[in-house]
């Protein structure tokens, strides 16, 4: 009895009221939106009134599934019990409060009420303007599933669960965002996943305190370890098969609404470069490409820095048979070496960036533009050097070549500093630079996990799939990392005898 | 001040990161002269006096690791106030600790010389001090995971150096040993003692031990690291003496360093310029390690905050560092830390173990009676 | 904290600056040269790389006089508008006279500057250096230097001259019981050709070698791996050999070439009193050219010429080392030898026992093939 004494006290705000008195104050509250639609039907002895934002929802279902079954007799008398039970849809809801109504109805609802009845009614029947799964545009491959991420976290999640078709999947709901609440997944395979991991991620999670949330890449900055650092600490993919190969070794995907990249963690150094890729050729070729891959960041670093250097400060090490033609193409150039790489850096730089910004079309234009003829007139107006611009395009060439768009990025920011530090103080500050970015490398973590890792801490069993990749034959752990449930993927086939020629 | 350390298990480290740990620490800026100082006195026996010491190296290291076995988990600052009471105790606590603070000022002002001989014969002092001491100060901050990390990944990177002394080795000649044993055993042995500078350094072990997490394994890392060490300075030295004829090596500062100027590739003529500057990724484990063993010995002797001690030893060994004007006061500053360090490392332990072994007897003995 | 950071970073890139040697304000020295003028001032002849837009050539040549090597530097310093730098020194030449004086005074400097390599080929000039350097018959090579440079280098790499680096210098001027031993460079026609081996007291210069002699000087102190020599053997002994007589009877002599020669050689002392030594060589070579027509498949032919060779071999050898003694130089490291079984003391203790050794030479020879006919 006093429950219901409090409930009716608590709903006795706005409810029971009339449809006119509805109508102004829902109106009002959603600053009178031209978009809310209200109609209103008489059937029976009660008027019924249906509202709803007009794009919102799916119109389809509102007509088939919920007028038809209302207006289907004119003489019943209905109430927010019978049509629970009559209209053909699950996702209904009773509601207390106008307010709880009106957020339903920003999200794809349908209001119904039915005149002096003590709760409205609501459908979730949303239509939210998606594109269709389409091919990874930024993640480009060659081999294998050719499948994106949308923005969409219903389809997204219908990818992964048609991937992981197993029961062990969980994906936790959490909502984070206290103006604009986001839904955003954590994704994890009950059985495998580390359940340390999985409790930090939660905790860095729900410990958010934030308004609104734009996009996984800004979740990934604030539930990173070292918000001081360049690097990126959690790995962010638009592609499904990239994310779900994570997950299976244990690690722990997010994903947030709204966005069309996921998060994996925790990221090493070494995830950064890898790709699906090199899973997908032979091993030996996947072992080539990571390696490659890892030369190509030292170059990309290093490089320029060492052309500076050598040029500024230490002429001994210049082999002789290059000595002449440095120093031949290096006599026209009026600023010193440091000034002319800077700025042949910032050439390359300012290409990429104009190349992102601008339109597909135009944006291959550019690039040509850009490469050939501005190099080739930098050269004939003696502004830099022609070695130089080898340089400085073998060192742009190499930072693309990281799969991770963010630590391409990061790579090309190091640069600058390297060849700031060359340019002051020659091999010295190169090594300098290079000392302390190891140093720091050691200090970043992914969520406790360490960067450098499996390097160091060392992990010798942990180097297949991280810098080298094994036959599939003879990878049969999961990565000692993850710390997973399940170290061992499958047991290593004992069919292994030495056999004789011709046996 | 408690005896025993008791380490939270993520800070501990395994024994396998020890040997990276004391080797790098052990070689830096010893390792550049070394020949020529052993050579000075063992002639073309040097190579034996480099086994004699590390012969006597694996003995004290045995001797450190029986010592800390008596306890559980105390390293030397603990063992000290437990054998000596704590007012000696303390004193000789902070006797090792500016030891390790002098070993730094050596390597700082070794490598800074090395620097402006080769590199940069104009760069003032106090920059490359700044340059090395800021490093160091960053990675200290990181507590013992990162300065592990630190020995570890600079020891990687620098290893392939040894392989680029293919080139030396086709041009040594086996006469310049010849005759074996043509020295006297005095002058083994004081070739031997002259040796120790490039090897000290493994006594952080007594210090690092509460860190290890598998301690049954530390003695046998610490042997790998001391072996690893003597087997390095062995190579070293052999291939110097053969590469060089004897009066020109004892003409030579820093032989090892001399020895990469005929190294050469088709992209980098002169290989002892990128020697000198990959030098700094050498030398920097070692003062990282020395340095995080002095902050941590003040702050167990005294219960400081590492982290202002930290920087207040920076400030110092910055201002310690630029008041040293020539070679002359460095060689004698370095024969001093030299000397300190041989008697810390090489004769103290042997002198700490029976005390050790005595006190417990004692102890044991009268927990019996009782 | 922050701040004081910020501010001590500041005051290291404001004042933190060293020197900067910008390449295209260098003159980057090549190759040097060294003589001896009459009143004991140095004159030096550098060859450099300095590069500007407008020049033809990027090899400027400047000589400049002084009392010290590094004088020399300043002063030539004021003869160029460019700041000069050792690093890139690939060759030194010392003039003779210089030589003969003792080039110790000069190397000194190169030894001591961490600047200079060590794999700088140190040669003398049978005349003047500034002679030399200032040729210009050069071939296709793009300046003297350069020239000069790669017909050293190549001529080390076929084993016809011996290692002569600055390092090699050292390392045999130092050395107890042995002494350096530097190619000389000559002009014929005006071009620097290589003819003679410089022997060495130490720093000094006291005789010449033909540089053909240089491969019996090789043969006895380390070992080929694809040596080339051209002998003259006694005709008369191979007379009943000849398949046919398309032979110039003038001569007394069948010159024989072998090639790829891969030698081993075994020095050893037989008794440090009596200052004899002992030689073995071995030695495999293949016969490239004969001047006569001979029966060279008959296995008693193949004999003949070994056992001709071999003497050959160990006539010369005898008489290089007389040469050796008579000069009191020891290239070949006899002294280290001794060295081993009586310590020593200082460098003067073997030069007065070198004229008194006596060297007993047993070579042995084998000749693998002939080439592709018979």
């Amino acid at each position: 009895m006093r429950r219901s004494v409090q409930k009716k006290k608590k709903a006795s705000d706005t409810f029971p009221c009339t449809i006119e008195e509805l109508k102004k104050q829902l109106s009002s509250m959603l600053q009178d939106s031209p978009d809310l639609n209200f109609s209103t039907y008489t059937l029976g002895q009660k008027r019924i009134i249906v509202f709803y934002f007009t794009y919102q929802i799916n119109k389809e279902q509102l007509h088939r599934s919920i007028l038809d079954t209302l207006l289907a007799s004119q003489d019943k008398t209905w109430d927010a019990k019978m049509i629970q039970n009559e209209v053909p849809l699950a996702s209904s809801t009773l509601h207390d409060t106008l307010i709880s109504v009106a957020k339903e109805l920003i999200q794809g609802g349908v209001g119904i009420y039915v005149e002096e009845d003590e709760q409205p009614l609501t459908y979730y029947i949303p239509e939210q303007a998606r594109r269709a799964v389409s091919r990874a545009e930024n993640e480009s491959l060659v081999l294998g599933p050719q499948i994106a991420f949308t923005e969409s976290m219903v389809t997204n999640l219908n990818i992964i669960r048609w991937r992981l078709d197993t029961p062990e999947l969980k994906t936790e709901k959490l909502i984070i965002g206290k103006e604009i609440p986001t839904e955003i997944r954590i994704v994890y395979l009950k059985n495998i996943s580390n359940d340390d991991l999985v409790n930090t991620v939660r905790q860095r999670l729900e410990d958010l305190d934030v308004n609104d949330v734009m996009d996984s890449n800004v979740v990934a900055q604030l539930i990173e370890d070292r918000s001081t650092s360049i690097f990126p600490q959690l790995l962010t993919t638009e592609l499904p098969d990239r994310f779900c190969n994570s997950i299976i070794n244990g690690k722990v995907g997010i994903m947030v609404d709204k966005s069309p990249t996921v998060l994996i963690t925790p990221a090493t150094l070494f995830s950064f470069l890898e790709s699906t890729e090199d899973i997908y050729f032979r091993w030996n070729i996947g072992t080539f490409l990571r390696i490659m891959r890892l030369v190509a960041m030292f170059l990309s670093i290093l490089l320029t820095p060492a052309y500076v250097a050598a040029l500024s400060f230490h002429v001994e090490v210049i082999p002789s048979s290059l000595l002449v033609s440095l120093g031949q193409s290096r006599a026209n150039v009026p600023f010193p070496p440091v000034f002319e790489a800077l700025l042949l850096e910032l050439l390359i730089e300012l290409l990429r960036e104009a190349g992102a910004r601008l339109p597909t079309k135009v944006g291959q234009t550019m690039g040509i533009v850009g490469g050939i003829v501005l190099g080739q007139a930098a050269v004939k107006a003696g502004f830099t050097s022609n070695i130089l611009i080898i340089v400085v395009a073998l060192s742009a060439l190499a930072s693309f070549t990281a799969p991770s768009y963010m630590m391409g990025g990061a790579i090309r920011v190091i640069r600058f500093p390297m060849i700031i530090l060359s340019g002051l103080w020659g091999l010295l500050g190169i090594f300098l630079g290079l000392s302390f970015l190891i140093i720091h490398l050691l200090k970043v973590s992914s969520l406790g996990t360490p960067y450098l890792s499996p390097l160091y801490p060392f992990h010798f069993a942990d180097l297949d799939n991280s810098i080298v990749r094994l036959p599939w034959s003879r990878s049969n752990r999961r990565p000692t990392v993850n710390e997973t449930k399940k170290p061992v993927k499958f047991s290593q086939k004992e069919a292994k005898k030495k056999r004789d020629i011709d046996e | 001040m408690k005896i025993q350390l008791q380490v939270p298990v993520g800070l501990q480290i395994k024994a396998f990161y020890l040997f990276f740990l004391i080797h790098t620490v052990q070689v830096g800026s010893g390792i550049m002269g070394v020949s020529t100082h052993v050579y000075s006195q063992a002639k073309q026996d040097a190579w034996i006096s480099i086994i004699v010491a590390g012969i006597w190296m694996s003995i004290s290291v045995f001797c450190m690791s029986r010592i800390l076995q008596q306890y559980e988990s105390a390293d030397l600052p603990g063992i000290q106030v437990d054998i000596f009471g704590r007012i000696i105790g303390k004193f000789l606590g902070t006797v090792a600790a500016l030891y390790f603070f002098g070993f730094m000022i050596t390597l700082l002002l070794n490598y800074i010389e090395v620097v402006q001989v080769f590199l940069f014969p104009t760069i003032p002092t106090w920059l490359v001090c700044f340059f090395l001491l800021s490093l160091v100060v960053y990675a200290v901050l990181g507590g013992i995971r990162v300065i592990v990390g630190v020995s570890f990944l600079f020891f990687v990177g620098t290893v392939w150096l040894l392989a680029v002394l293919y080139k030396p080795i086709t041009l040594m000649e086996w006469n310049h040993f010849l005759p074996i044993m043509g020295t006297s055993y005095t002058d083994i042995i004081k070739g031997a003692y002259k040796s120790t500078y490039s090897l000290i350094g493994f006594e952080a072990l007594l210090f690092v031990y509460p860190y290890v997490q598998n301690k049954q394994k530390a003695h046998l890392a610490a042997q790998q690291a001391v072996w690893g060490t003597t087997i390095l300075t062995l190579a070293v030295v052999v291939i110097t003496i053969g590469y060089f004829s004897g009066p020109q090596l004892e003409r030579l500062i820093w032989p090892t360093l001399s020895m990469f100027k005929i190294i050469q590739f088709s992209f980098a003529e002169r290989f002892d310029i990128i020697a000198v500057g990959l030098w700094m990724m050498v030398i920097l484990p070692n003062m990282v390690t020395a340095m995080w063993l002095c902050t941590h010995t003040f702050k167990r002797i005294y219960g400081l905050r590492q982290k202002q001690v930290l920087y207040m030893l920076a400030a110092l060994l910055f201002l310690g560092t630029i008041l040293f004007q020539d070679r002359l006061q460095i060689n004698y500053f370095t024969d001093m830390v030299a000397t300190l360090g041989f008697y810390i490392a090489f004769v103290y332990p042997l002198v700490l173990l029976p005390i050790v072994l005595l006190k417990n007897y004692i102890r044991r003995k009268r927990g019996t009676s009782q | 904290m922050k701040k004081l950071i910020c501010i001590l970073c500041v005051l290291v890139l404001l004042t933190g600056c060293v020197e900067r040697k910008y390449i295209e304000r260098l003159g980057i020295i090549t190759v040097i040269g060294y003589d001896l003028l009459e009143e004991g001032f140095l004159e030096g002849t550098l060859i450099f790389f300095q590069f500007d837009p407008n020049a033809n050539s990027v090899s400027q040549i400047i000589t400049s006089r002084a009392n010290s090597a590094k004088g020399i530097r300043q002063d030539a310093n004021l003869k160029s508008s460019k700041q000069l730098v050792s690093g890139q020194l690939r060759l030194a030449v010392f003039g003779s006279q210089l030589a003969e004086k003792g080039i110790m005074r000069v190397t000194d400097t190169l030894a001591r500057d961490a600047a200079v390599s060590d794999l700088l080929y140190m040669t003398i000039a049978e005349e003047d250096a500034k002679a030399i350097l200032s040729s210009n018959k050069m071939e296709d090579a793009a300046d003297i230097g350069n020239y000069l440079n790669s017909m050293i280098e190549k001529n080390i790499q076929n084993e016809v001259l011996p290692y002569s680096t600055l390092h090699q210098f050292q390392h045999d001027y130092y050395d107890l019981g042995r002494d350096p031993i530097l190619p000389m460079l000559n002009l014929e026609d005006g071009k620097p050709v290589l003819r003679h081996l410089a022997l060495m007291q130490d720093d000094r210069m006291v005789g010449k070698l033909p540089v053909k002699k240089g491969f019996y000087l090789k043969l006895i102190e380390s070992r080929f791996e694809a040596g080339h020599l051209e002998v003259g053997l006694p005709r008369e002994k191979f007379k009943p050999y000849f398949k046919s007589n398309r032979n110039h009877e003038e001569i007394d002599q069948m010159f024989v070439t072998f090639d790829e020669i891969k030698s081993k050689s075994q020095l050893v002392l037989n008794s440090p009193d009596s200052l004899s030594f002992n030689l073995d060589i071995t030695l495999e070579g293949r016969i490239l050219e004969i001047s006569d027509d001979l029966k060279i498949q008959d296995p008693k032919v193949v004999k003949l010429l070994e056992e001709e060779f071999a003497s050959l071999i160990e006539d010369e050898i005898k008489s290089v080392v007389e040469v050796f003694k008579e000069n009191q130089v020891d290239p070949i490291g006899f002294g280290q030898i001794y060295n081993k079984e009586r310590p020593l003391k200082e460098k003067g203790e073997w030069r007065k026992l070198m004229s008194d050794i006596s060297v007993d030479t047993n070579v042995k020879t084998r000749i693998v093939r002939h080439g592709i006919i018979k």
